[in-house]
C-alpha cells in the first residue's frame, strides 16, 4: 500500500500501519513550514556548506592565482608533511597539557561562582558583582597580557615591590615551566564571570518548590546544594562539558602569540600558532588547510563519541 | 536521530575549515594558464637597470658627498616644476594599497585627491588595505581576476609564486624602463640602482621601484642616559657592556635595553663585523648564522641578558615613554623611524655609530632594501595606457623640492599648509587629509629619500651627520634583485625558527652550545637550498 493517497486519517491515527504519503502530498501539507525554515537552510548553504568545498585544497599544492580547479592534486602530501614534524607533535602535546589544564581548573569555576553569585541576597550586589565579573570577558587578549604583565610580570608591581624589600619571586611571566599554568590561570580570571550566564539562567530554572521541600524537610544549604540545585543544572553541565570537548583542540591564538617571545616557542606553541608559523606564513594554505580539517574532524569524533556517552549514563546530551 | 548528527557533524568541519579555507572557496577560478610550474628563478639574465640620472632638485644644506640623502635645514624656497603637463588621459586609475594609518576621506569630501586628479587629469583610486592582511586582500583580487591598474608587490609580506604571477598577469615593463629607455620618466630615473634591483623578477623589470630609504636600522638613544658614563662613544664591546652596567639599576626600574633581543643581536652583530644576512666570497654565500661574527654577537647578548641590562619583560608597548623618562638607554628603530622620532620625540635623540667590538673587528653597517618592494601594471590595460600609467607614476615619483612632491607630501597651500619662515605647516584640514592619504600612495610609488623635518634642523643634522658617519661602512645586501624559490616557499617559517631560537638563546632557555644544531636544522629545513638557488641566480649575474 505504496500509493493510497486516499487512506483515511482514523487509520493513521490508530497506528496499526505506519504512515505511508507520497513526496507531493507532504510538500503540499508542508509547504509553509518549509518556506520558513528556507532562509536558515540558504544561510547554512551559503556561509557554512559551500565554503566546506573549499576544504578540497588540503589535498592540493593550492595557490591562490591558479584558482582550487588549477591547483594541482597531491593527495595525502600535506597531511604527511605536518604529521612527521617533530614540532608538530611539541604543539599537539602543549595544546593537550593546556586543554587538560582548562578542564580541570577552569571549567569548574564559573560553576562555582554561579553558586556563590546564586547565594547572594542582595539583589542590587548581585547585579553590580554580576557586571564586575562579565566585564573582564570584553577585554583583549593583548590587554589581559599587559595586565597580567604589569602586576606580575619582570617590571610589575608586585615583582618591583618584593623586590625593593630584598624578596626575589623571579620573573612569573617569562618561565617556561609556569606557562601552562599561567595561561590557564588568565583564562578564568578573563571568562569565569562570563562563563556564569548560562549556569544562573540554569539554576533560575530550577523549581523554588523543591527548595522549599528540602528546606521542610530539614535539609541545610549544603544538603540543599547537593540534592537540588547541581542535579538541577547537570544537564547543561554535560551539554556545555560535551561542547568544550569539540573544540579541545583550540586553546587560543593571541594568548600564545603575545607570549611567545617571553617563554619560547617550545612552551608556547599549540596547533593554532604551529599552522600559523608554519603555514599560513608561507602561504601553505594547503598545510594550514590540512591541519584545520583534522582539528574538526577530531572535534566532530569527540563530540559525538561524549554523546553516546552521554545518553549511556542516562543524561540528555546535546542532541538525540 | 542519525539525520541529526551528521548535520551537527557537518557543522563542527564547517566551523574548523572556515577560516583556512573560506578565502579559497570566494575565489572562482584564477585561470593562470601561463607560468604554471615552480622554479622562478631559472629565468635570470643579464639586465640592464634603468639609467640612473639625478633629477633636478634644490641644492641640499649640507653635504650629498658621501652618499647622504639631500638634506635641508629650511624648506626651499624655489620649487622645481619636473613634470610640465597633466599626465593622465581623464580616466580613472585603480591601484591596491595598504597603510598603517586611518582610512583616508573618500574622493567627493578630500581637497587633497580632488587637486590631484586634477594635476594628474585622472582619479586617482586606490583600494586600500587598513593594517594587517595585505597578503589576504591580493591574494582575493588575484582570485577574482579583477585587478586594478596598479597592484603593490611588497617585499616582506610573504606573497607566494610571484615570478609566475608576473608573467601571468602583468607587463613586462622591462622594454619601457631598461637602459636608457627609462629617460622619457625623468623622476624614475631618479630613484637609484638599490631600488630598481628590488623590481627585478626573472630578469625582468615587472614593475616600478618603490623607492624607501637605503639606510637600515639604528641604534637610537635618550642622550641624557647616558652622559653621566660620558655620552656614546663606545671604544668596544667591553666598554659598551661595562657603562651599561654602570647604568643599570633594577631596583628603580631602569633599564638599558629595550627588549627587542633580535634587533639588539642585528646591532651587536654590526659591532663584530657578520654579514649583512649573507656574505658573498669567490661566488660562494654563507648565512650569517653560520659566521663566527654573527655568534660573537649573540654571545655578547646573552652576557647582557645575564647582567639583566634587558628590560625584564619581554614585551614593552611602552618603549618610547619609558626613553624619554630615562628608564631605559636604548632602542632599535628603522631609518624612517628615526626619522619620525627625530622630528617627534621630546628628548635629545642620538644614534649609536657601529663601532669595533673587539681590537680586531672591522665594524659594518647595514644597509636596507632601499625600496618597499614594486608596483606592478595590470596586463589588462593596453600599450597605451601602460604609458599613461608610467607617466602618472613619474609624476608622482617627484623628489623632494619640486611642486609635484609638494603636492603629494604636503596638499593645496593655504586649504592643507601655510609657509611660515620658510617651513610648512599643516592646518587642520591639512592634517586630517594629507597624511592618511599620502600613506597608501607612497606604497604605490615613492620618491628618493630627503631629510626636511619642519622646524627641527637640528633632527636634520642628527640624521645627516649619522649618515655621514655609516656610509663608509655601509654593507649592501648582496641577494637583493636575485631571486630563490625556497624564500618564497618558506622564507616565513625560516625567519620565526631563527628568531625563535635567537630569543631562546639570548633569554637562557637554551644554551649557546646548542646553536650549532640549530644552524644545521635550519640549513636542512631550506637555508641550504636557499644558499644554493641564491648561488646560482648570483653566478648568472
Amino acid at each position: 500500500m505504496v500509493v493510497s493517497t486516499a487512506a483515511p486519517a482514523t487509520e493513521v491515527q490508530v497506528g496499526a500501519r505506519p504512515q505511508r504519503r507520497t513526496l507531493r502530498d507532504r510538500l503540499r501539507r508542508d509547504w509553509t513550514l518549509l518556506l520558513l525554515c528556507l532562509p536558515g537552510v540558504l544561510y547554512f548553504v551559503v556561509f557554512f556548506y559551500v565554503p566546506l568545498l573549499g576544504n578540497v585544497i588540503a589535498f592540493k599544492d593550492y595557490a591562490p592565482f591558479l584558482g582550487i580547479d588549477g591547483s594541482p592534486w597531491v593527495g595525502l602530501e600535506n597531511f604527511v608533511m605536518l604529521l612527521e614534524e617533530p614540532e608538530f607533535w611539541t604543539a599537539v602535546g602543549n595544546t593537550l597539557q593546556i586543554t587538560a589544564l582548562q578542564l580541570l581548573l577552569y571549567f569548574p569555576a564559573p560553576i562555582a561562582l554561579a553558586l556563590l553569585l546564586n547565594s547572594l541576597v542582595g539583589n542590587r550586589v548581585k547585579r553590580l558583582v554580576q557586571t564586575v565579573v562579565y566585564l573582564p570577558h570584553f577585554l583583549s587578549w593583548v590587554v589581559v597580557v599587559a595586565m597580567f604583565q604589569q602586576v606580575i610580570g619582570g617590571a610589575g608591581t608586585i615583582t618591583t615591590f618584593l623586590a625593593a624589600h630584598d624578596v626575589t619571586i623571579g620573573n612569573l611571566m617569562a618561565d617556561p615551566e609556569l606557562f601552562k599554568l599561567m595561561a590557564t590561570a588568565q583564562v578564568i580570571w578573563k571568562d569565569t564571570g562570563w562563563g556564569t550566564i548560562i549556569f544562573l539562567a540554569a539554576i533560575t530554572a530550577i523549581d523554588v518548590s523543591q527548595y522549599e521541600a528540602a528546606a521542610i524537610d530539614g535539609a541545610d544549604w549544603k544538603r540543599r546544594l547537593w540534592h537540588v540545585t547541581l542535579p538541577g543544572i547537570r544537564p547543561v553541565i554535560i551539554m556545555l562539558l560535551i561542547l568544550r570537548l569539540g573544540d579541545i583542540l583550540s586553546v587560543g591564538f593571541e594568548q600564545m602569540v603575545l607570549q611567545r617571545d617571553a617563554v619560547g616557542a617550545e612552551a608556547s606553541e599549540v596547533i593554532d600558532t604551529y599552522i600559523y608559523y608554519h603555514g599560513v606564513i608561507n602561504g601553505d594554505w594547503g598545510m594550514s588547510t590540512a591541519a584545520g580539517l583534522m582539528k574538526g574532524l577530531i572535534g566532530a569524533a569527540l563530540i559525538y563519541a561524549a554523546n553516546k556517552l552521554a545518553h549511556r549514563f542516562g543524561e540528555q546530551g546535546i542532541y538525540r | 536521530m542519525s539525520m541529526s548528527m551528521s548535520r551537527r557533524g557537518f557543522l563542527g568541519l564547517a566551523l574548523a575549515g572556515a577560516t583556512a579555507a573560506g578565502l579559497a572557496a570566494c575565489g572562482g577560478e584564477g585561470g593562470g594558464a601561463a607560468g604554471a610550474g615552480k622554479g622562478g628563478a631559472d629565468l635570470s639574465r643579464k639586465l640592464r637597470l634603468p639609467t640612473y640620472t639625478p633629477a633636478k632638485i634644490p641644492t641640499p644644506d649640507l653635504p650629498i658627498d658621501a652618499g647622504q640623502d639631500p638634506s635641508y635645514l629650511k624648506y626651499p624656497e624655489q620649487l622645481v616644476r619636473s613634470v610640465p603637463a597633466p599626465p593622465g588621459d581623464g580616466s580613472r586609475i585603480t591601484a591596491l594599497t595598504q597603510t598603517w594609518d586611518v582610512a583616508p576621506p573618500g574622493a567627493d569630501k578630500s581637497a587633497y585627491l580632488q587637486e590631484l586628479g586634477k594635476r594628474l587629469n585622472a582619479q586617482w583610486d586606490m583600494n586600500i588595505v587598513v593594517g594587517e592582511g595585505y597578503p589576504d586582500k591580493f591574494n582575493a583580487i588575484i582570485a577574482s581576476d579583477d585587478l586594478p591598474d596598479l597592484v603593490w608587490f611588497p617585499p616582506n609580506q610573504g606573497l607566494q609564486r610571484v615570478p609566475e604571477l608576473l608573467e601571468a598577469k602583468f607587463h613586462d615593463l622591462t622594454p619601457h624602463l631598461a637602459g636608457d629607455a627609462i629617460k622619457k620618466y625623468p623622476n624614475l630615473a631618479n630613484l637609484g640602482d638599490v631600488a630598481w634591483k628590488s623590481a627585478v623578477t626573472n630578469g625582468k623589470i615587472f614593475g616600478v621601484a618603490v623607492s624607501y630609504s637605503r639606510f637600515g636600522q639604528v641604534y637610537l638613544v635618550n642622550q641624557d642616559f647616558w652622559r653621566p658614563v660620558g655620552g656614546i662613544g663606545f671604544t668596544g664591546a667591553d666598554d659598551f657592556f661595562q657603562k651599561s652596567v654602570q647604568l643599570l639599576d633594577a631596583k628603580r626600574n631602569r633599564y638599558v635595553l629595550e627588549p627587542a633581543y633580535v634587533n639588539h643581536v642585528h646591532m651587536f652583530s654590526q659591532w663584530y663585523g657578520a654579514p649583512n644576512t649573507w656574505r658573498l666570497t669567490g661566488g660562494k654565500l654563507v648565512h650569517q648564522y653560520e659566521t663566527p661574527e654573527y655568534q660573537a654577537a649573540l654571545e655578547f647578548a646573552v652576557k647582557c641578558f645575564k647582567a639583566g641590562l634587558f628590560w625584564p619583560d619581554a614585551t614593552l608597548a611602552t618603549t618610547k615613554e619609558k626613553v624619554a623618562n630615562g628608564q631605559l638607554g636604548a632602542y632599535v628603530e628603522s631609518f624612517p623611524g628615526f626619522y619620525n622620532d627625530a622630528r617627534t620625540q621630546k628628548y635629545e635623540l642620538g644614534a649609536i655609530v657601529p663601532f669595533a667590538a673587539t681590537p680586531d673587528a672591522k665594524p659594518v653597517y647595514n644597509a636596507g632594501l632601499g625600496s618597499v618592494g614594486f608596483t606592478a601594471i595590470s596586463k589588462k590595460a593596453d600599450p597605451k595606457r601602460v604609458e599613461m600609467l608610467l607617466n602618472v607614476l613619474n609624476f608622482m615619483a617627484a623628489p623632494f623640492g619640486t611642486e609635484e612632491n609638494q603636492l603629494v607630501n604636503y596638499g593645496v597651500e593655504g586649504v592643507h599648509f601655510t609657509r611660515k619662515d620658510g617651513e610648512l605647516t599643516f592646518t587642520d584640514r591639512g592634517a586630517a587629509e594629507v597624511p592618511a592619504t599620502q600613506q597608501p600612495i607612497s606604497f604605490v610609488i615613492g620618491s628618493p629619500s630627503a631629510i626636511y623635518l619642519p622646524g627641527k634642523p637640528e633632527g636634520t643634522r642628527l640624521i645627516h651627520d649619522f649618515e655621514t658617519k655609516v656610509a663608509p661602512m655601509l654593507q649592501e645586501r648582496v641577494t637583493t634583485g636575485h631571486f630563490s624559490d625556497t624564500f618564497t616557499t618558506k622564507g616565513g617559517e625560516l625567519s620565526t625558527m631563527g628568531s625563535d631560537m635567537v630569543v631562546d638563546v639570548v633569554t637562557g632557555r637554551k644554551p649557546l652550545s646548542a646553536w650549532q644544531g640549530f644552524v644545521k636544522k635550519w640549513m636542512d629545513r631550506g637555508g641550504a637550498a636557499m644558499k644554493a638557488e641564491y648561488e646560482a641566480s648570483i653566478a648568472r649575474g
